[in-house]
């Protein structure tokens, strides 16, 4: 079964994507901010990470910059309702940029994605 | 000092008398000498050098009127001519005798036997009227010489001088009247009655008329008469009366002089005045050449028959013809004379009319003109030299032949035998040159013509100058004005995009803002679409989107855009400063709108502590409204003024179309607009600043009457002006 992190600041947000992420199969864990995102991903096991950007303590760009120097291999997806990042160098270290909707299959999909090629990968 | 004693000769055969004589002579005080015979007494004196000699009338051999004769007469004995000479003689001889002897010059005779104080008495005499005869001559000398100068500075003035009688009839002239109208000599003027017979050629002199007949005390007047010679003079002549010591009329005593030359001068001058003048009438460069070449060529002026202008080409190699004036053939001359002689116009009218235009495209002396061109490096060409001496030349066929100055090429091209050519010079610098003939006149090409052509060359030059740098300037200022409507055009820009960057950011805050909430709200909602929920699940999310909805209303309500808005970065400044500056900036729009601005600026206002760029948002936000409702055009109204010691007053009217009530209710509320394009938030930032200042903004507005909106903006010290509570919006929080 594969790991999903989610990171999101907005307590509701992350009910919402831990309740439907399960549904679609996925074993999901949650960060509030990018600090607390790094300390999980360096305990390790997680096949992707879904990044807000605009969070406090540590914004979601120095959070990717980080999380990419400890397993560069592991895809993140960026999640956000700001459109202004998309062009920040910082985020090329993602594998996905998707604007937040009400409507997740935009997210679903990336996600899908990223854990198949990732699968893909680690049996090549 | 004594006078040296005179010497006495005396020549006498009877030795009786010598003794006598002499004792008596020496003894009264003078020299004394003697001889017996006339031959002894011309030989004696001629040594002794006597001052007065007695000569006795009958002698043996040469008798005393022999001896005189000699006396008188002899080259020999010339330097005793004037020595007085007293003949002594007996008493019988006859008067007749006497009175020749007087009037051969004998100053006295002496009846001998005569008393020795008689010849005292009669040789002191003769020394006076020897005296008086000297001084006699001396006087006429001088007077010979002074008569002799007199006419002799009368005959060499350059001027006529004549003195009349009372008749007016000439008793005095000189060589100079006497060769002005053709007479041999001064003295054949004599006579002449200069009023009424007058001068051949002349008419009659009314100055001396006025003097002798008017009595008036100085009279003058110009004539113009023709002079022997055929040429056409103008004369000035000036008169006055001549008086004797008892004050009566006795004639006139006047001058003539030739002014000729003067008057042509002034005429000349005159003739450049008005040509300079109507030269400084024109910035055009193609109007000023064509002015030049008429001046060139009218007969007002110049009168040449042809002119052209060959100009010095941009890299100077060479020269080309720029613009000619002047008939293409002599039919064409004759008619454009005859219309011309007919309206008998001043120069200034006939430049006015024929000058300030340029040539007809299909004039053929001009267009054959356009086609000359010549190197400059032809060195014997006298065009080129007359650019690079800097002075006039004519080419003539005696020029041409002896080599002088010749400019075949064009000789050939003008079909003219002689033509003149001067340098236009400006600044020290040929630029060009002006080439004249008199093809179809044939007058010849005088010095005085091609002196007059150098000189209107020379203000020609100036003139060609003074265009051309106009027109570099023209130039020059249209670059400047393309360039400052770039300019002005990148500020507008400029200042479009800082307002829409502004729009965009908030835009973006807002889209930020709103949509997290709405991601929770629809995302829930689908999911409980999607998937049937036990009642107490439901109730969560449902409690979860009831949450989100009230975030959202609370976004809402503190207009999260213009929460955002940072905190004033405040400093002392002139609160009509930031208006004017302002206003500077829409300015062109109101002048594109024909927006009249009426500005009352308080000069007396105390500096504010606020933030200037804030507040410039604030009036331009307010500008663009006030733009907005006037699309016909109005006026827009800016003043200040203080209200009391605590604040100030900004006040921004408009007679546009006025808010109806509905609208100003909502008009500061976050998002809402009129305008198809509006942001609804240009009024609720200005509020929010003018908030953030702690002071307040309100509207008025009267339907198509226009609005009106009154800032008011505390006067405060920095101590006071601490962030207050509203300023504490713009750090709410961001999700």
């Amino acid at each position: 079964m594969a790991r999903v992190l989610v990171v999101e600041d907005d307590a509701n947000q992350r009910k919402l994507y831990e309740m439907e992420l399960r549904r679609d199969g996925y074993e999901v864990d949650t960060a509030k901010n990018g600090r607390e995102a790094i300390e999980k991903v360096k305990a390790g096991g997680y096949d992707v990470v879904v990044m807000d950007l605009k969070m406090p303590e540590m914004t979601g760009l120095d959070a990717i910059t980080e999380i990419a120097s400890i397993d560069k291999d592991l895809p993140i997806i960026i999640n956000t309702a700001y459109g202004g990042w998309q062009d920040d160098f910082k985020s090329w270290a993602a594998c996905a940029y998707v604007l937040k909707s009400s409507d997740l299959t935009e997210l679903r999909r990336r996600i899908r994605e990223a854990v198949t090629s990732r699968s893909e990968g680690s049996e090549g | 000092m004594e006078e040296p004693r005179k010497r006495i000769l005396l020549i006498d055969d009877d030795a009786v008398m010598h003794g006598l004589v002499r004792a008596f002579l020496t003894r009264v005080g003078y020299e004394f000498a003697g001889a017996t015979d006339g031959r002894q007494g011309l030989e004696l004196a001629r040594s002794y050098r006597p001052d007065l000699i007695l000569l006795d009338y009958m002698m043996p051999e040469m008798d005393g009127i022999g001896v005189y004769d000699r006396l008188r007469t002899d080259p020999e004995l010339s330097a005793l001519r004037d020595v007085p000479v007293i003949m002594l003689t007996a008493r019988n001889d006859d008067a007749g005798l006497r009175s020749n002897m007087l009037q051969r010059g004998v100053y006295a005779y002496l009846n001998k036997p005569f008393g020795l104080h008689e010849l005292r008495n009669v040789i002191e005499n003769a020394f006076i009227v020897s005296e008086i005869n000297r001084r006699n001559l001396e006087l006429q000398e001088e007077i010979r010489r002074a008569r002799d100068f007199l006419r002799s500075v009368v005959d060499a003035a350059p001027v006529g001088i004549f003195v009349t009688d009372a008749a007016g009839k000439v008793v005095l002239s000189n060589r100079f009247l006497a060769d002005l109208f053709g007479f041999p000599s001064a003295e054949e003027l004599a006579g002449l009655d200069l009023i009424r017979e007058s001068l051949p050629g002349a008419p009659r002199l009314t100055a001396i008329e006025a003097v002798l007949e008017r009595g008036e005390p100085l009279a003058s007047e110009q004539v113009s008469v023709h002079a022997p010679d055929g040429r056409r003079l103008l004369l000035n002549v000036r008169a006055v009366p001549q008086r004797d010591s008892a004050g009566r009329l006795q004639g006139s005593v006047g001058i003539l002089e030739d002014v000729t030359s003067a008057e042509k001068r002034a005429v000349e001058m005159t003739m450049l005045t008005q040509i300079a003048h109507a030269m400084q009438g024109t910035l055009d460069l193609e109007e000023l050449l064509h002015l030049i070449l008429t001046c060139v060529t009218a007969g007002e002026a110049l009168g040449f028959s042809r002119a052209m202008i060959l100009m010095l080409s941009e890299d100077e190699t060479e020269l080309r013809g720029t613009m000619g004036v002047g008939p293409s053939s002599p039919e064409e001359a004759a008619t454009i004379w005859q219309s011309l002689s007919r309206e008998k116009m001043t120069l200034p009218e006939f430049l006015e009319k024929y000058g300030r235009r340029r040539p007809d495209p299909g004039d053929r002396f001009n267009n054959f003109v356009k086609t000359l061109h010549h190197p400059l490096s032809d060195e014997r060409c006298v065009l080129a030299r007359a650019l690079r001496e800097q002075r006039a030349f004519v080419v003539s066929e005696r020029s041409r032949a002896e080599g002088m100055a010749r400019c075949d090429w064009l000789s050939e091209k003008l079909a003219s035998r002689e033509f003149v050519c001067v340098p236009l010079v400006a600044r020290g610098k040929g630029i060009g040159v002006v080439v004249a003939d008199n093809l179809y006149t044939g007058h010849p090409l005088e010095a005085e013509l091609v002196e007059l052509l150098s000189l209107l060359s020379n203000q020609a030059g100036l003139a060609i100058e003074r265009a051309r740098a106009y027109a570099h300037l023209a130039r020059q200022k249209e670059e400047l004005e393309t360039a400052l409507g770039r300019l002005r055009q990148a500020q507008d820009r400029l200042l479009e995009a800082e307002r829409l960057a502004t729009i965009g950011q908030m835009a973006a805050q807002v889209a930020h803002e709103i949509r997290n909430p709405l991601v929770t709200i629809g995302g829930f909602a689908r999911s409980m679409l999607e998937v049937p929920r036990d009642p107490e699940e439901t109730r969560v999310i449902l409690g979860i989107i009831a949450d989100e909805a009230r975030r959202l209303e609370n976004i809402l309500n503190n207009a999260l855009d213009f929460a955002r808005l940072s905190r004033p970065k405040r400093q002392w400044v002139d609160l009509n400063e930031i208006l004017q500056l302002t206003v500077f900036l829409v300015q062109d729009e109101l002048h594109k709108r024909q927006i009249r601005l009426e500005k009352h600026m308080d000069l007396h206002l105390p500096k504010l502590f606020l933030d200037p760029q804030q507040m410039r948002q604030v009036f331009l936000n307010l500008f663009y409204n006030a733009l907005d409702s006037m699309p016909e055009g109005g006026q827009l109204t800016v003043s200040t003024c203080s209200v009391d010691e605590r604040q100030v007053l900004v006040e921004i009217s408009d007679t546009g179309q006025g808010i109806s009530a509905d609208i100003l209710q909502n008009m500061f509320n976050p998002f809402f607009t009129t305008k198809p394009d509006g942001t609804g938030l240009g009024l609720p930032i200005a509020q929010q600043i003018v908030h953030a200042h702690g002071g307040r903004i309100v509207v008025d507005s009267e339907l198509g009457r226009g609005t009106t909106f009154r800032i008011f903006l505390p006067i405060q010290g920095e101590a006071d002006a601490k962030p207050t509570g509203t300023g504490s919006v713009a750090e709410s929080a961001a999700g």
